[in-house]
């Protein structure tokens, strides 16, 4: 008797984990929620078996429900830093695994009617930080300059953080808006507004081309120039998993960064990963 | 106004007609005209009539273009107000504006503050509540030791292990600055108080703390009371290092960070007496400080593995205040049972010898290793086996009574290893996540106080080992429940005159078998 019903909990045991993976959970950045929802219409129309929940929140948020257990893959625009792979260590006893997914060239949008179309790094670090507050410091119009940003759980804002203002605060003026889409609706409206996201967001706004310096040319964030290491703001966007995949999750995953998966990333406007 | 205009227009129209009669008559030297008649009368009136409807359409117009003008004017006037009205409306908007900048600057300092901590409520039950039983009370002033556990005659309490909260100002990358209190059983007090300064100049981002932080040995010590998976830590770091704290300054050097590969040192000068010192509650009662350091290295994953493991040392002097002749208490008989001292138990006593202030050798040497797998299993996908040993060494007062005291001073290098015993710890231990809900964590702990013991009687010190066990249960992101159950076994050596025997006699103890049901919220 206690044989068949160990054999009888090990088999529902078995049977709650087996229906357990059906459902994947996939949480975290903004800038990647478009792609994710894209990626899991098409995997459940070929796989109707399988539930696949997408929510954004910024790449922070994901990274947390990661670490705390809450989610199977954390979409995340930016690399996990050391203190949350620790956390995620202590937690799990795992470092993670990390899955490129996709490319993206970090955008800086302006209202189309703005005059200018290029900028240096350094300008947008001096427009960003506070130093420069008028467009015609730049050589454009004598107009107050607007900038717009994401909020400090957004991994778009912080590789800008990191990798344009070199770690230096936002100046106060920032508008703090909720989302890539909100920045670029807001920019859209704005003459003098100058906002940031990715690449596949552009309806309304021009992309300004970056350049490295004054001596450099500039470069728009396009698939050639993101692949040919020209555009200077490219980044990976970021899978993540507590653990290898398996089962459910493994087969999503390799579907993701398959052909049919990174046709769609080309789609939605970013770049495929290889 | 009408009337008038009505009267006007008949009489002209009379003379409209009337003259070109005149007229003609004139001309015509035609003889006096004729009165006219009634039907010609009636048509004249109604063409007055008529002229009249249409007088009164052009006067009911001219009374609408008269309104509309006003209307227009009306508006002209309004509108002039309104862009009165936006000019204020925009000043205000400035106004907010420069409010909101302002408010949002103040948001922006107080999100460089961030507030985390957890608290610790406990049930905890040791056997010995069951029979009431005790060994000696160690509230007894005169309490030097015992033969075994120091176990209180009731250990069944509900009581706060720790109710910790800590405060962190990151005012950019080139510092920090944290505030670290704790509230457990019925005291307050600061656990840690530093600055953390981070260079700015090379890439390696070296960092200085200042103040009262972690000692920075082993993998233990800085790992928080809130992650560990079992209770306590071990008997060993809970001797070697009471408090985990101490006063000082550290700095750590990254030297490796790549592919992930990381290698770290760290090292500081500190006042070695700790945070729970009762005599030297922040003073350095010797002139030289005690070193520590320590070098840690995280090799890259290598598939389902990930290895980490360093070495530590701490290189200091330990201080002893004089002690003045006294008959100590070694053993009392609770012929009563009320686990206290009562007058009328019989006692024994030795006699101790005063004994000058010294400055003794204290030392530790350590060892640590780490090692993080996942597993393609339903359960039990992932855990850790943690690895640690402890060399210490110590002044035992025991000890140079047992060989009499060699007086000394404060001055440094005088002897200083004298009365110093050798001390051996480590433990072992394995956690897995069953599911990612539930964790389950085995511990065997090794203590010896005096690991140099085959030469020494000492009674009152006993060889420890604590196997422990402990199930956590992760109910929400903040809260953690814990079952844990700590079984110690000590042996100790008989008191014995010299010649001594090797032999060590074991003792299981049930008294101090110790039950822990815990709830943690961490924020």
């Amino acid at each position: 008797m206690k044989k068949i019903s160990t054999i009888l909990l090990a088999l529902g045991l078995l049977a709650s984990v087996s229906t357990a993976a059906k459902r994947i959970t996939i949480k975290g950045s903004d800038t990647m929620v478009i792609l994710g929802q894209r990626w899991a219409e098409e995997y459940m129309k070929a796989h109707p078996d399988v539930t696949i929940q997408v929510t954004g929140g910024g790449s922070g948020v994901g990274i947390s429900a990661l670490i705390n257990g809450a989610t199977d893959i954390c979409e995340s625009s930016r690399p996990m830093k050391q203190s949350e792979k620790d956390k995620l260590k202590e937690r799990f006893f795992t470092t993670g695994v990390e899955i490129p997914v996709a490319k993206d060239g970090v955008t800086f949008y302006l209202n189309e009617a703005n005059p200018l179309s290029e900028l240096t790094l350094d300008q947008i670090k001096d427009i960003y930080t506070g130093k420069v507050t008028n467009w015609k410091q730049l050589g454009g119009e004598d107009a107050k300059i607007v900038p717009y940003g994401r909020e400090n759980s957004s991994g778009t804002y912080v590789f800008v953080k990191d990798n344009i203002l070199k770690g230096a605060d936002f100046a106060p003026g920032t508008q703090t808006l909720p989302g890539t889409a909100a920045v670029v609706n807001a920019v859209s409206k704005d003459k003098n507004g100058i906002g940031y996201g990715g690449a596949a967001f552009a309806k309304g706004v021009k992309h300004t081309k970056v350049k490295k310096d004054a001596k450099s040319p500039g470069y728009e964030p396009t698939e050639a120039n993101v692949k040919a290491n020209l555009y200077p703001v490219s980044r990976d966007l970021y899978w993540y998993l507590k653990e290898s995949p398996t089962g459910e999750v493994k087969k999503l995953v390799d579907w993701v960064l398959s052909p049919a998966g990174q046709a769609i990333v080309t789609k939605v406007g970013y770049f495929p990963v290889k | 106004m009408k009337k008038q205009l009505y009267w006007l227009v008949v009489g002209l129209t009379i003379l409209a007609f009337a003259a070109p009669n005149a007229n003609a008559q004139r001309k015509k030297k035609t003889p006096a005209q004729p009165i006219p008649t009634i039907e010609e009368f009636n048509q004249l009136k109604e063409k007055v009539g008529t002229l009249s409807t249409q007088t009164e359409a052009q006067s009911q117009e001219i009374t609408g273009l008269k309104t509309k003008l006003e209307e227009v004017s009306a508006k002209a006037l309004e509108k002039g107000a309104s862009e009165e009205k936006i000019q204020n409306l925009e000043g205000k908007f400035e106004g907010l504006e420069t409010d909101y900048l302002t408010t949002k600057g103040d948001v922006d300092k107080v999100k460089k503050l961030s507030v985390s901590g957890y608290i610790q409520a406990r049930y905890e039950w040791q056997w010995a509540s069951r029979t009431g039983t005790t060994a000696v009370d160690p509230a007894l002033p005169w309490y030097t030791g015992t033969q075994g556990p120091k176990s209180q005659s009731n250990q069944d309490n509900f009581y706060i292990r720790r109710g910790r909260i800590k405060f962190t100002y990151t005012a950019g990358p080139t510092s920090r600055y944290v505030l670290y209190f704790d509230g457990s059983k019925n005291t307050v007090s600061l656990k840690e108080a530093y600055a953390e300064l981070t260079e700015p100049w090379t890439k390696r981002n070296l960092s200085l703390l200042f103040g009262q932080f972690n000692w920075p040995f082993g993998f233990e010590i800085e790992r928080s009371s809130s992650v560990r998976e079992v209770p306590e830590r071990s008997r060993a770091v809970r001797t070697l290092f009471p408090g985990e704290r101490d006063r000082g300054a550290n700095l750590t050097i990254p030297l490796v960070d790549r592919n992930g590969l990381r290698i770290l040192v760290n090292g500081g000068a500190f006042n070695g007496t700790g945070i729970e010192s009762s005599i030297f509650t922040w003073q350095d009662p010797t002139r030289r400080k005690d070193y520590i350091g320590r070098g840690k290295v995280q090799l890259p994953s290598f598939g389902p593995l990930h290895l980490d493991f360093g070495a530590s040392g701490y290189f200091g002097d330990a201080y002893t205040p004089a002690a003045n002749a006294a008959y100590q208490v070694t053993g009392w008989t609770d012929t009563n049972r009320n686990g206290r001292w009562d007058t009328g138990e019989p006692y024994t006593t030795r006699y101790v010898a005063a004994t000058p202030a010294l400055v003794t050798t204290k030392e530790r040497l350590g060892g640590d290793a780490q090692i993080y797998y996942t597993l393609p299993l339903p359960f039990c996908k992932s855990g850790a086996l943690f690895f640690e040993g402890y060399q210490g060494k110590d002044y035992s007062a025991k000890y140079a009574t047992q060989y009499g005291i060699v007086k000394d001073t404060l001055a440094r290098g005088v002897n200083k290893d004298f009365g110093v015993v050798n001390e051996l710890g480590f433990y072992a231990m394995w956690v897995t996540n069953i599911t990612s809900k539930l964790q389950f964590a085995a511990r065997y702990d090794f203590w010896d106080p005096v690991s140099d013991a085959d030469t020494l009687a000492l009674s009152d010190k006993a060889r420890q080992k604590t196997y422990a066990g402990a199930l956590n249960y992760f109910w929400d992101d903040n809260v953690r429940i814990s079952a844990a159950l700590d079984v110690p076994f000590f042996s100790h050596r008989k008191d014995m005159a010299p010649p001594l025997s090797s032999s060590y006699d074991k003792d299981w103890d049930t008294r101090s078998h110790t039950a822990t049901l815990q709830v943690q919220y961490k924020f």
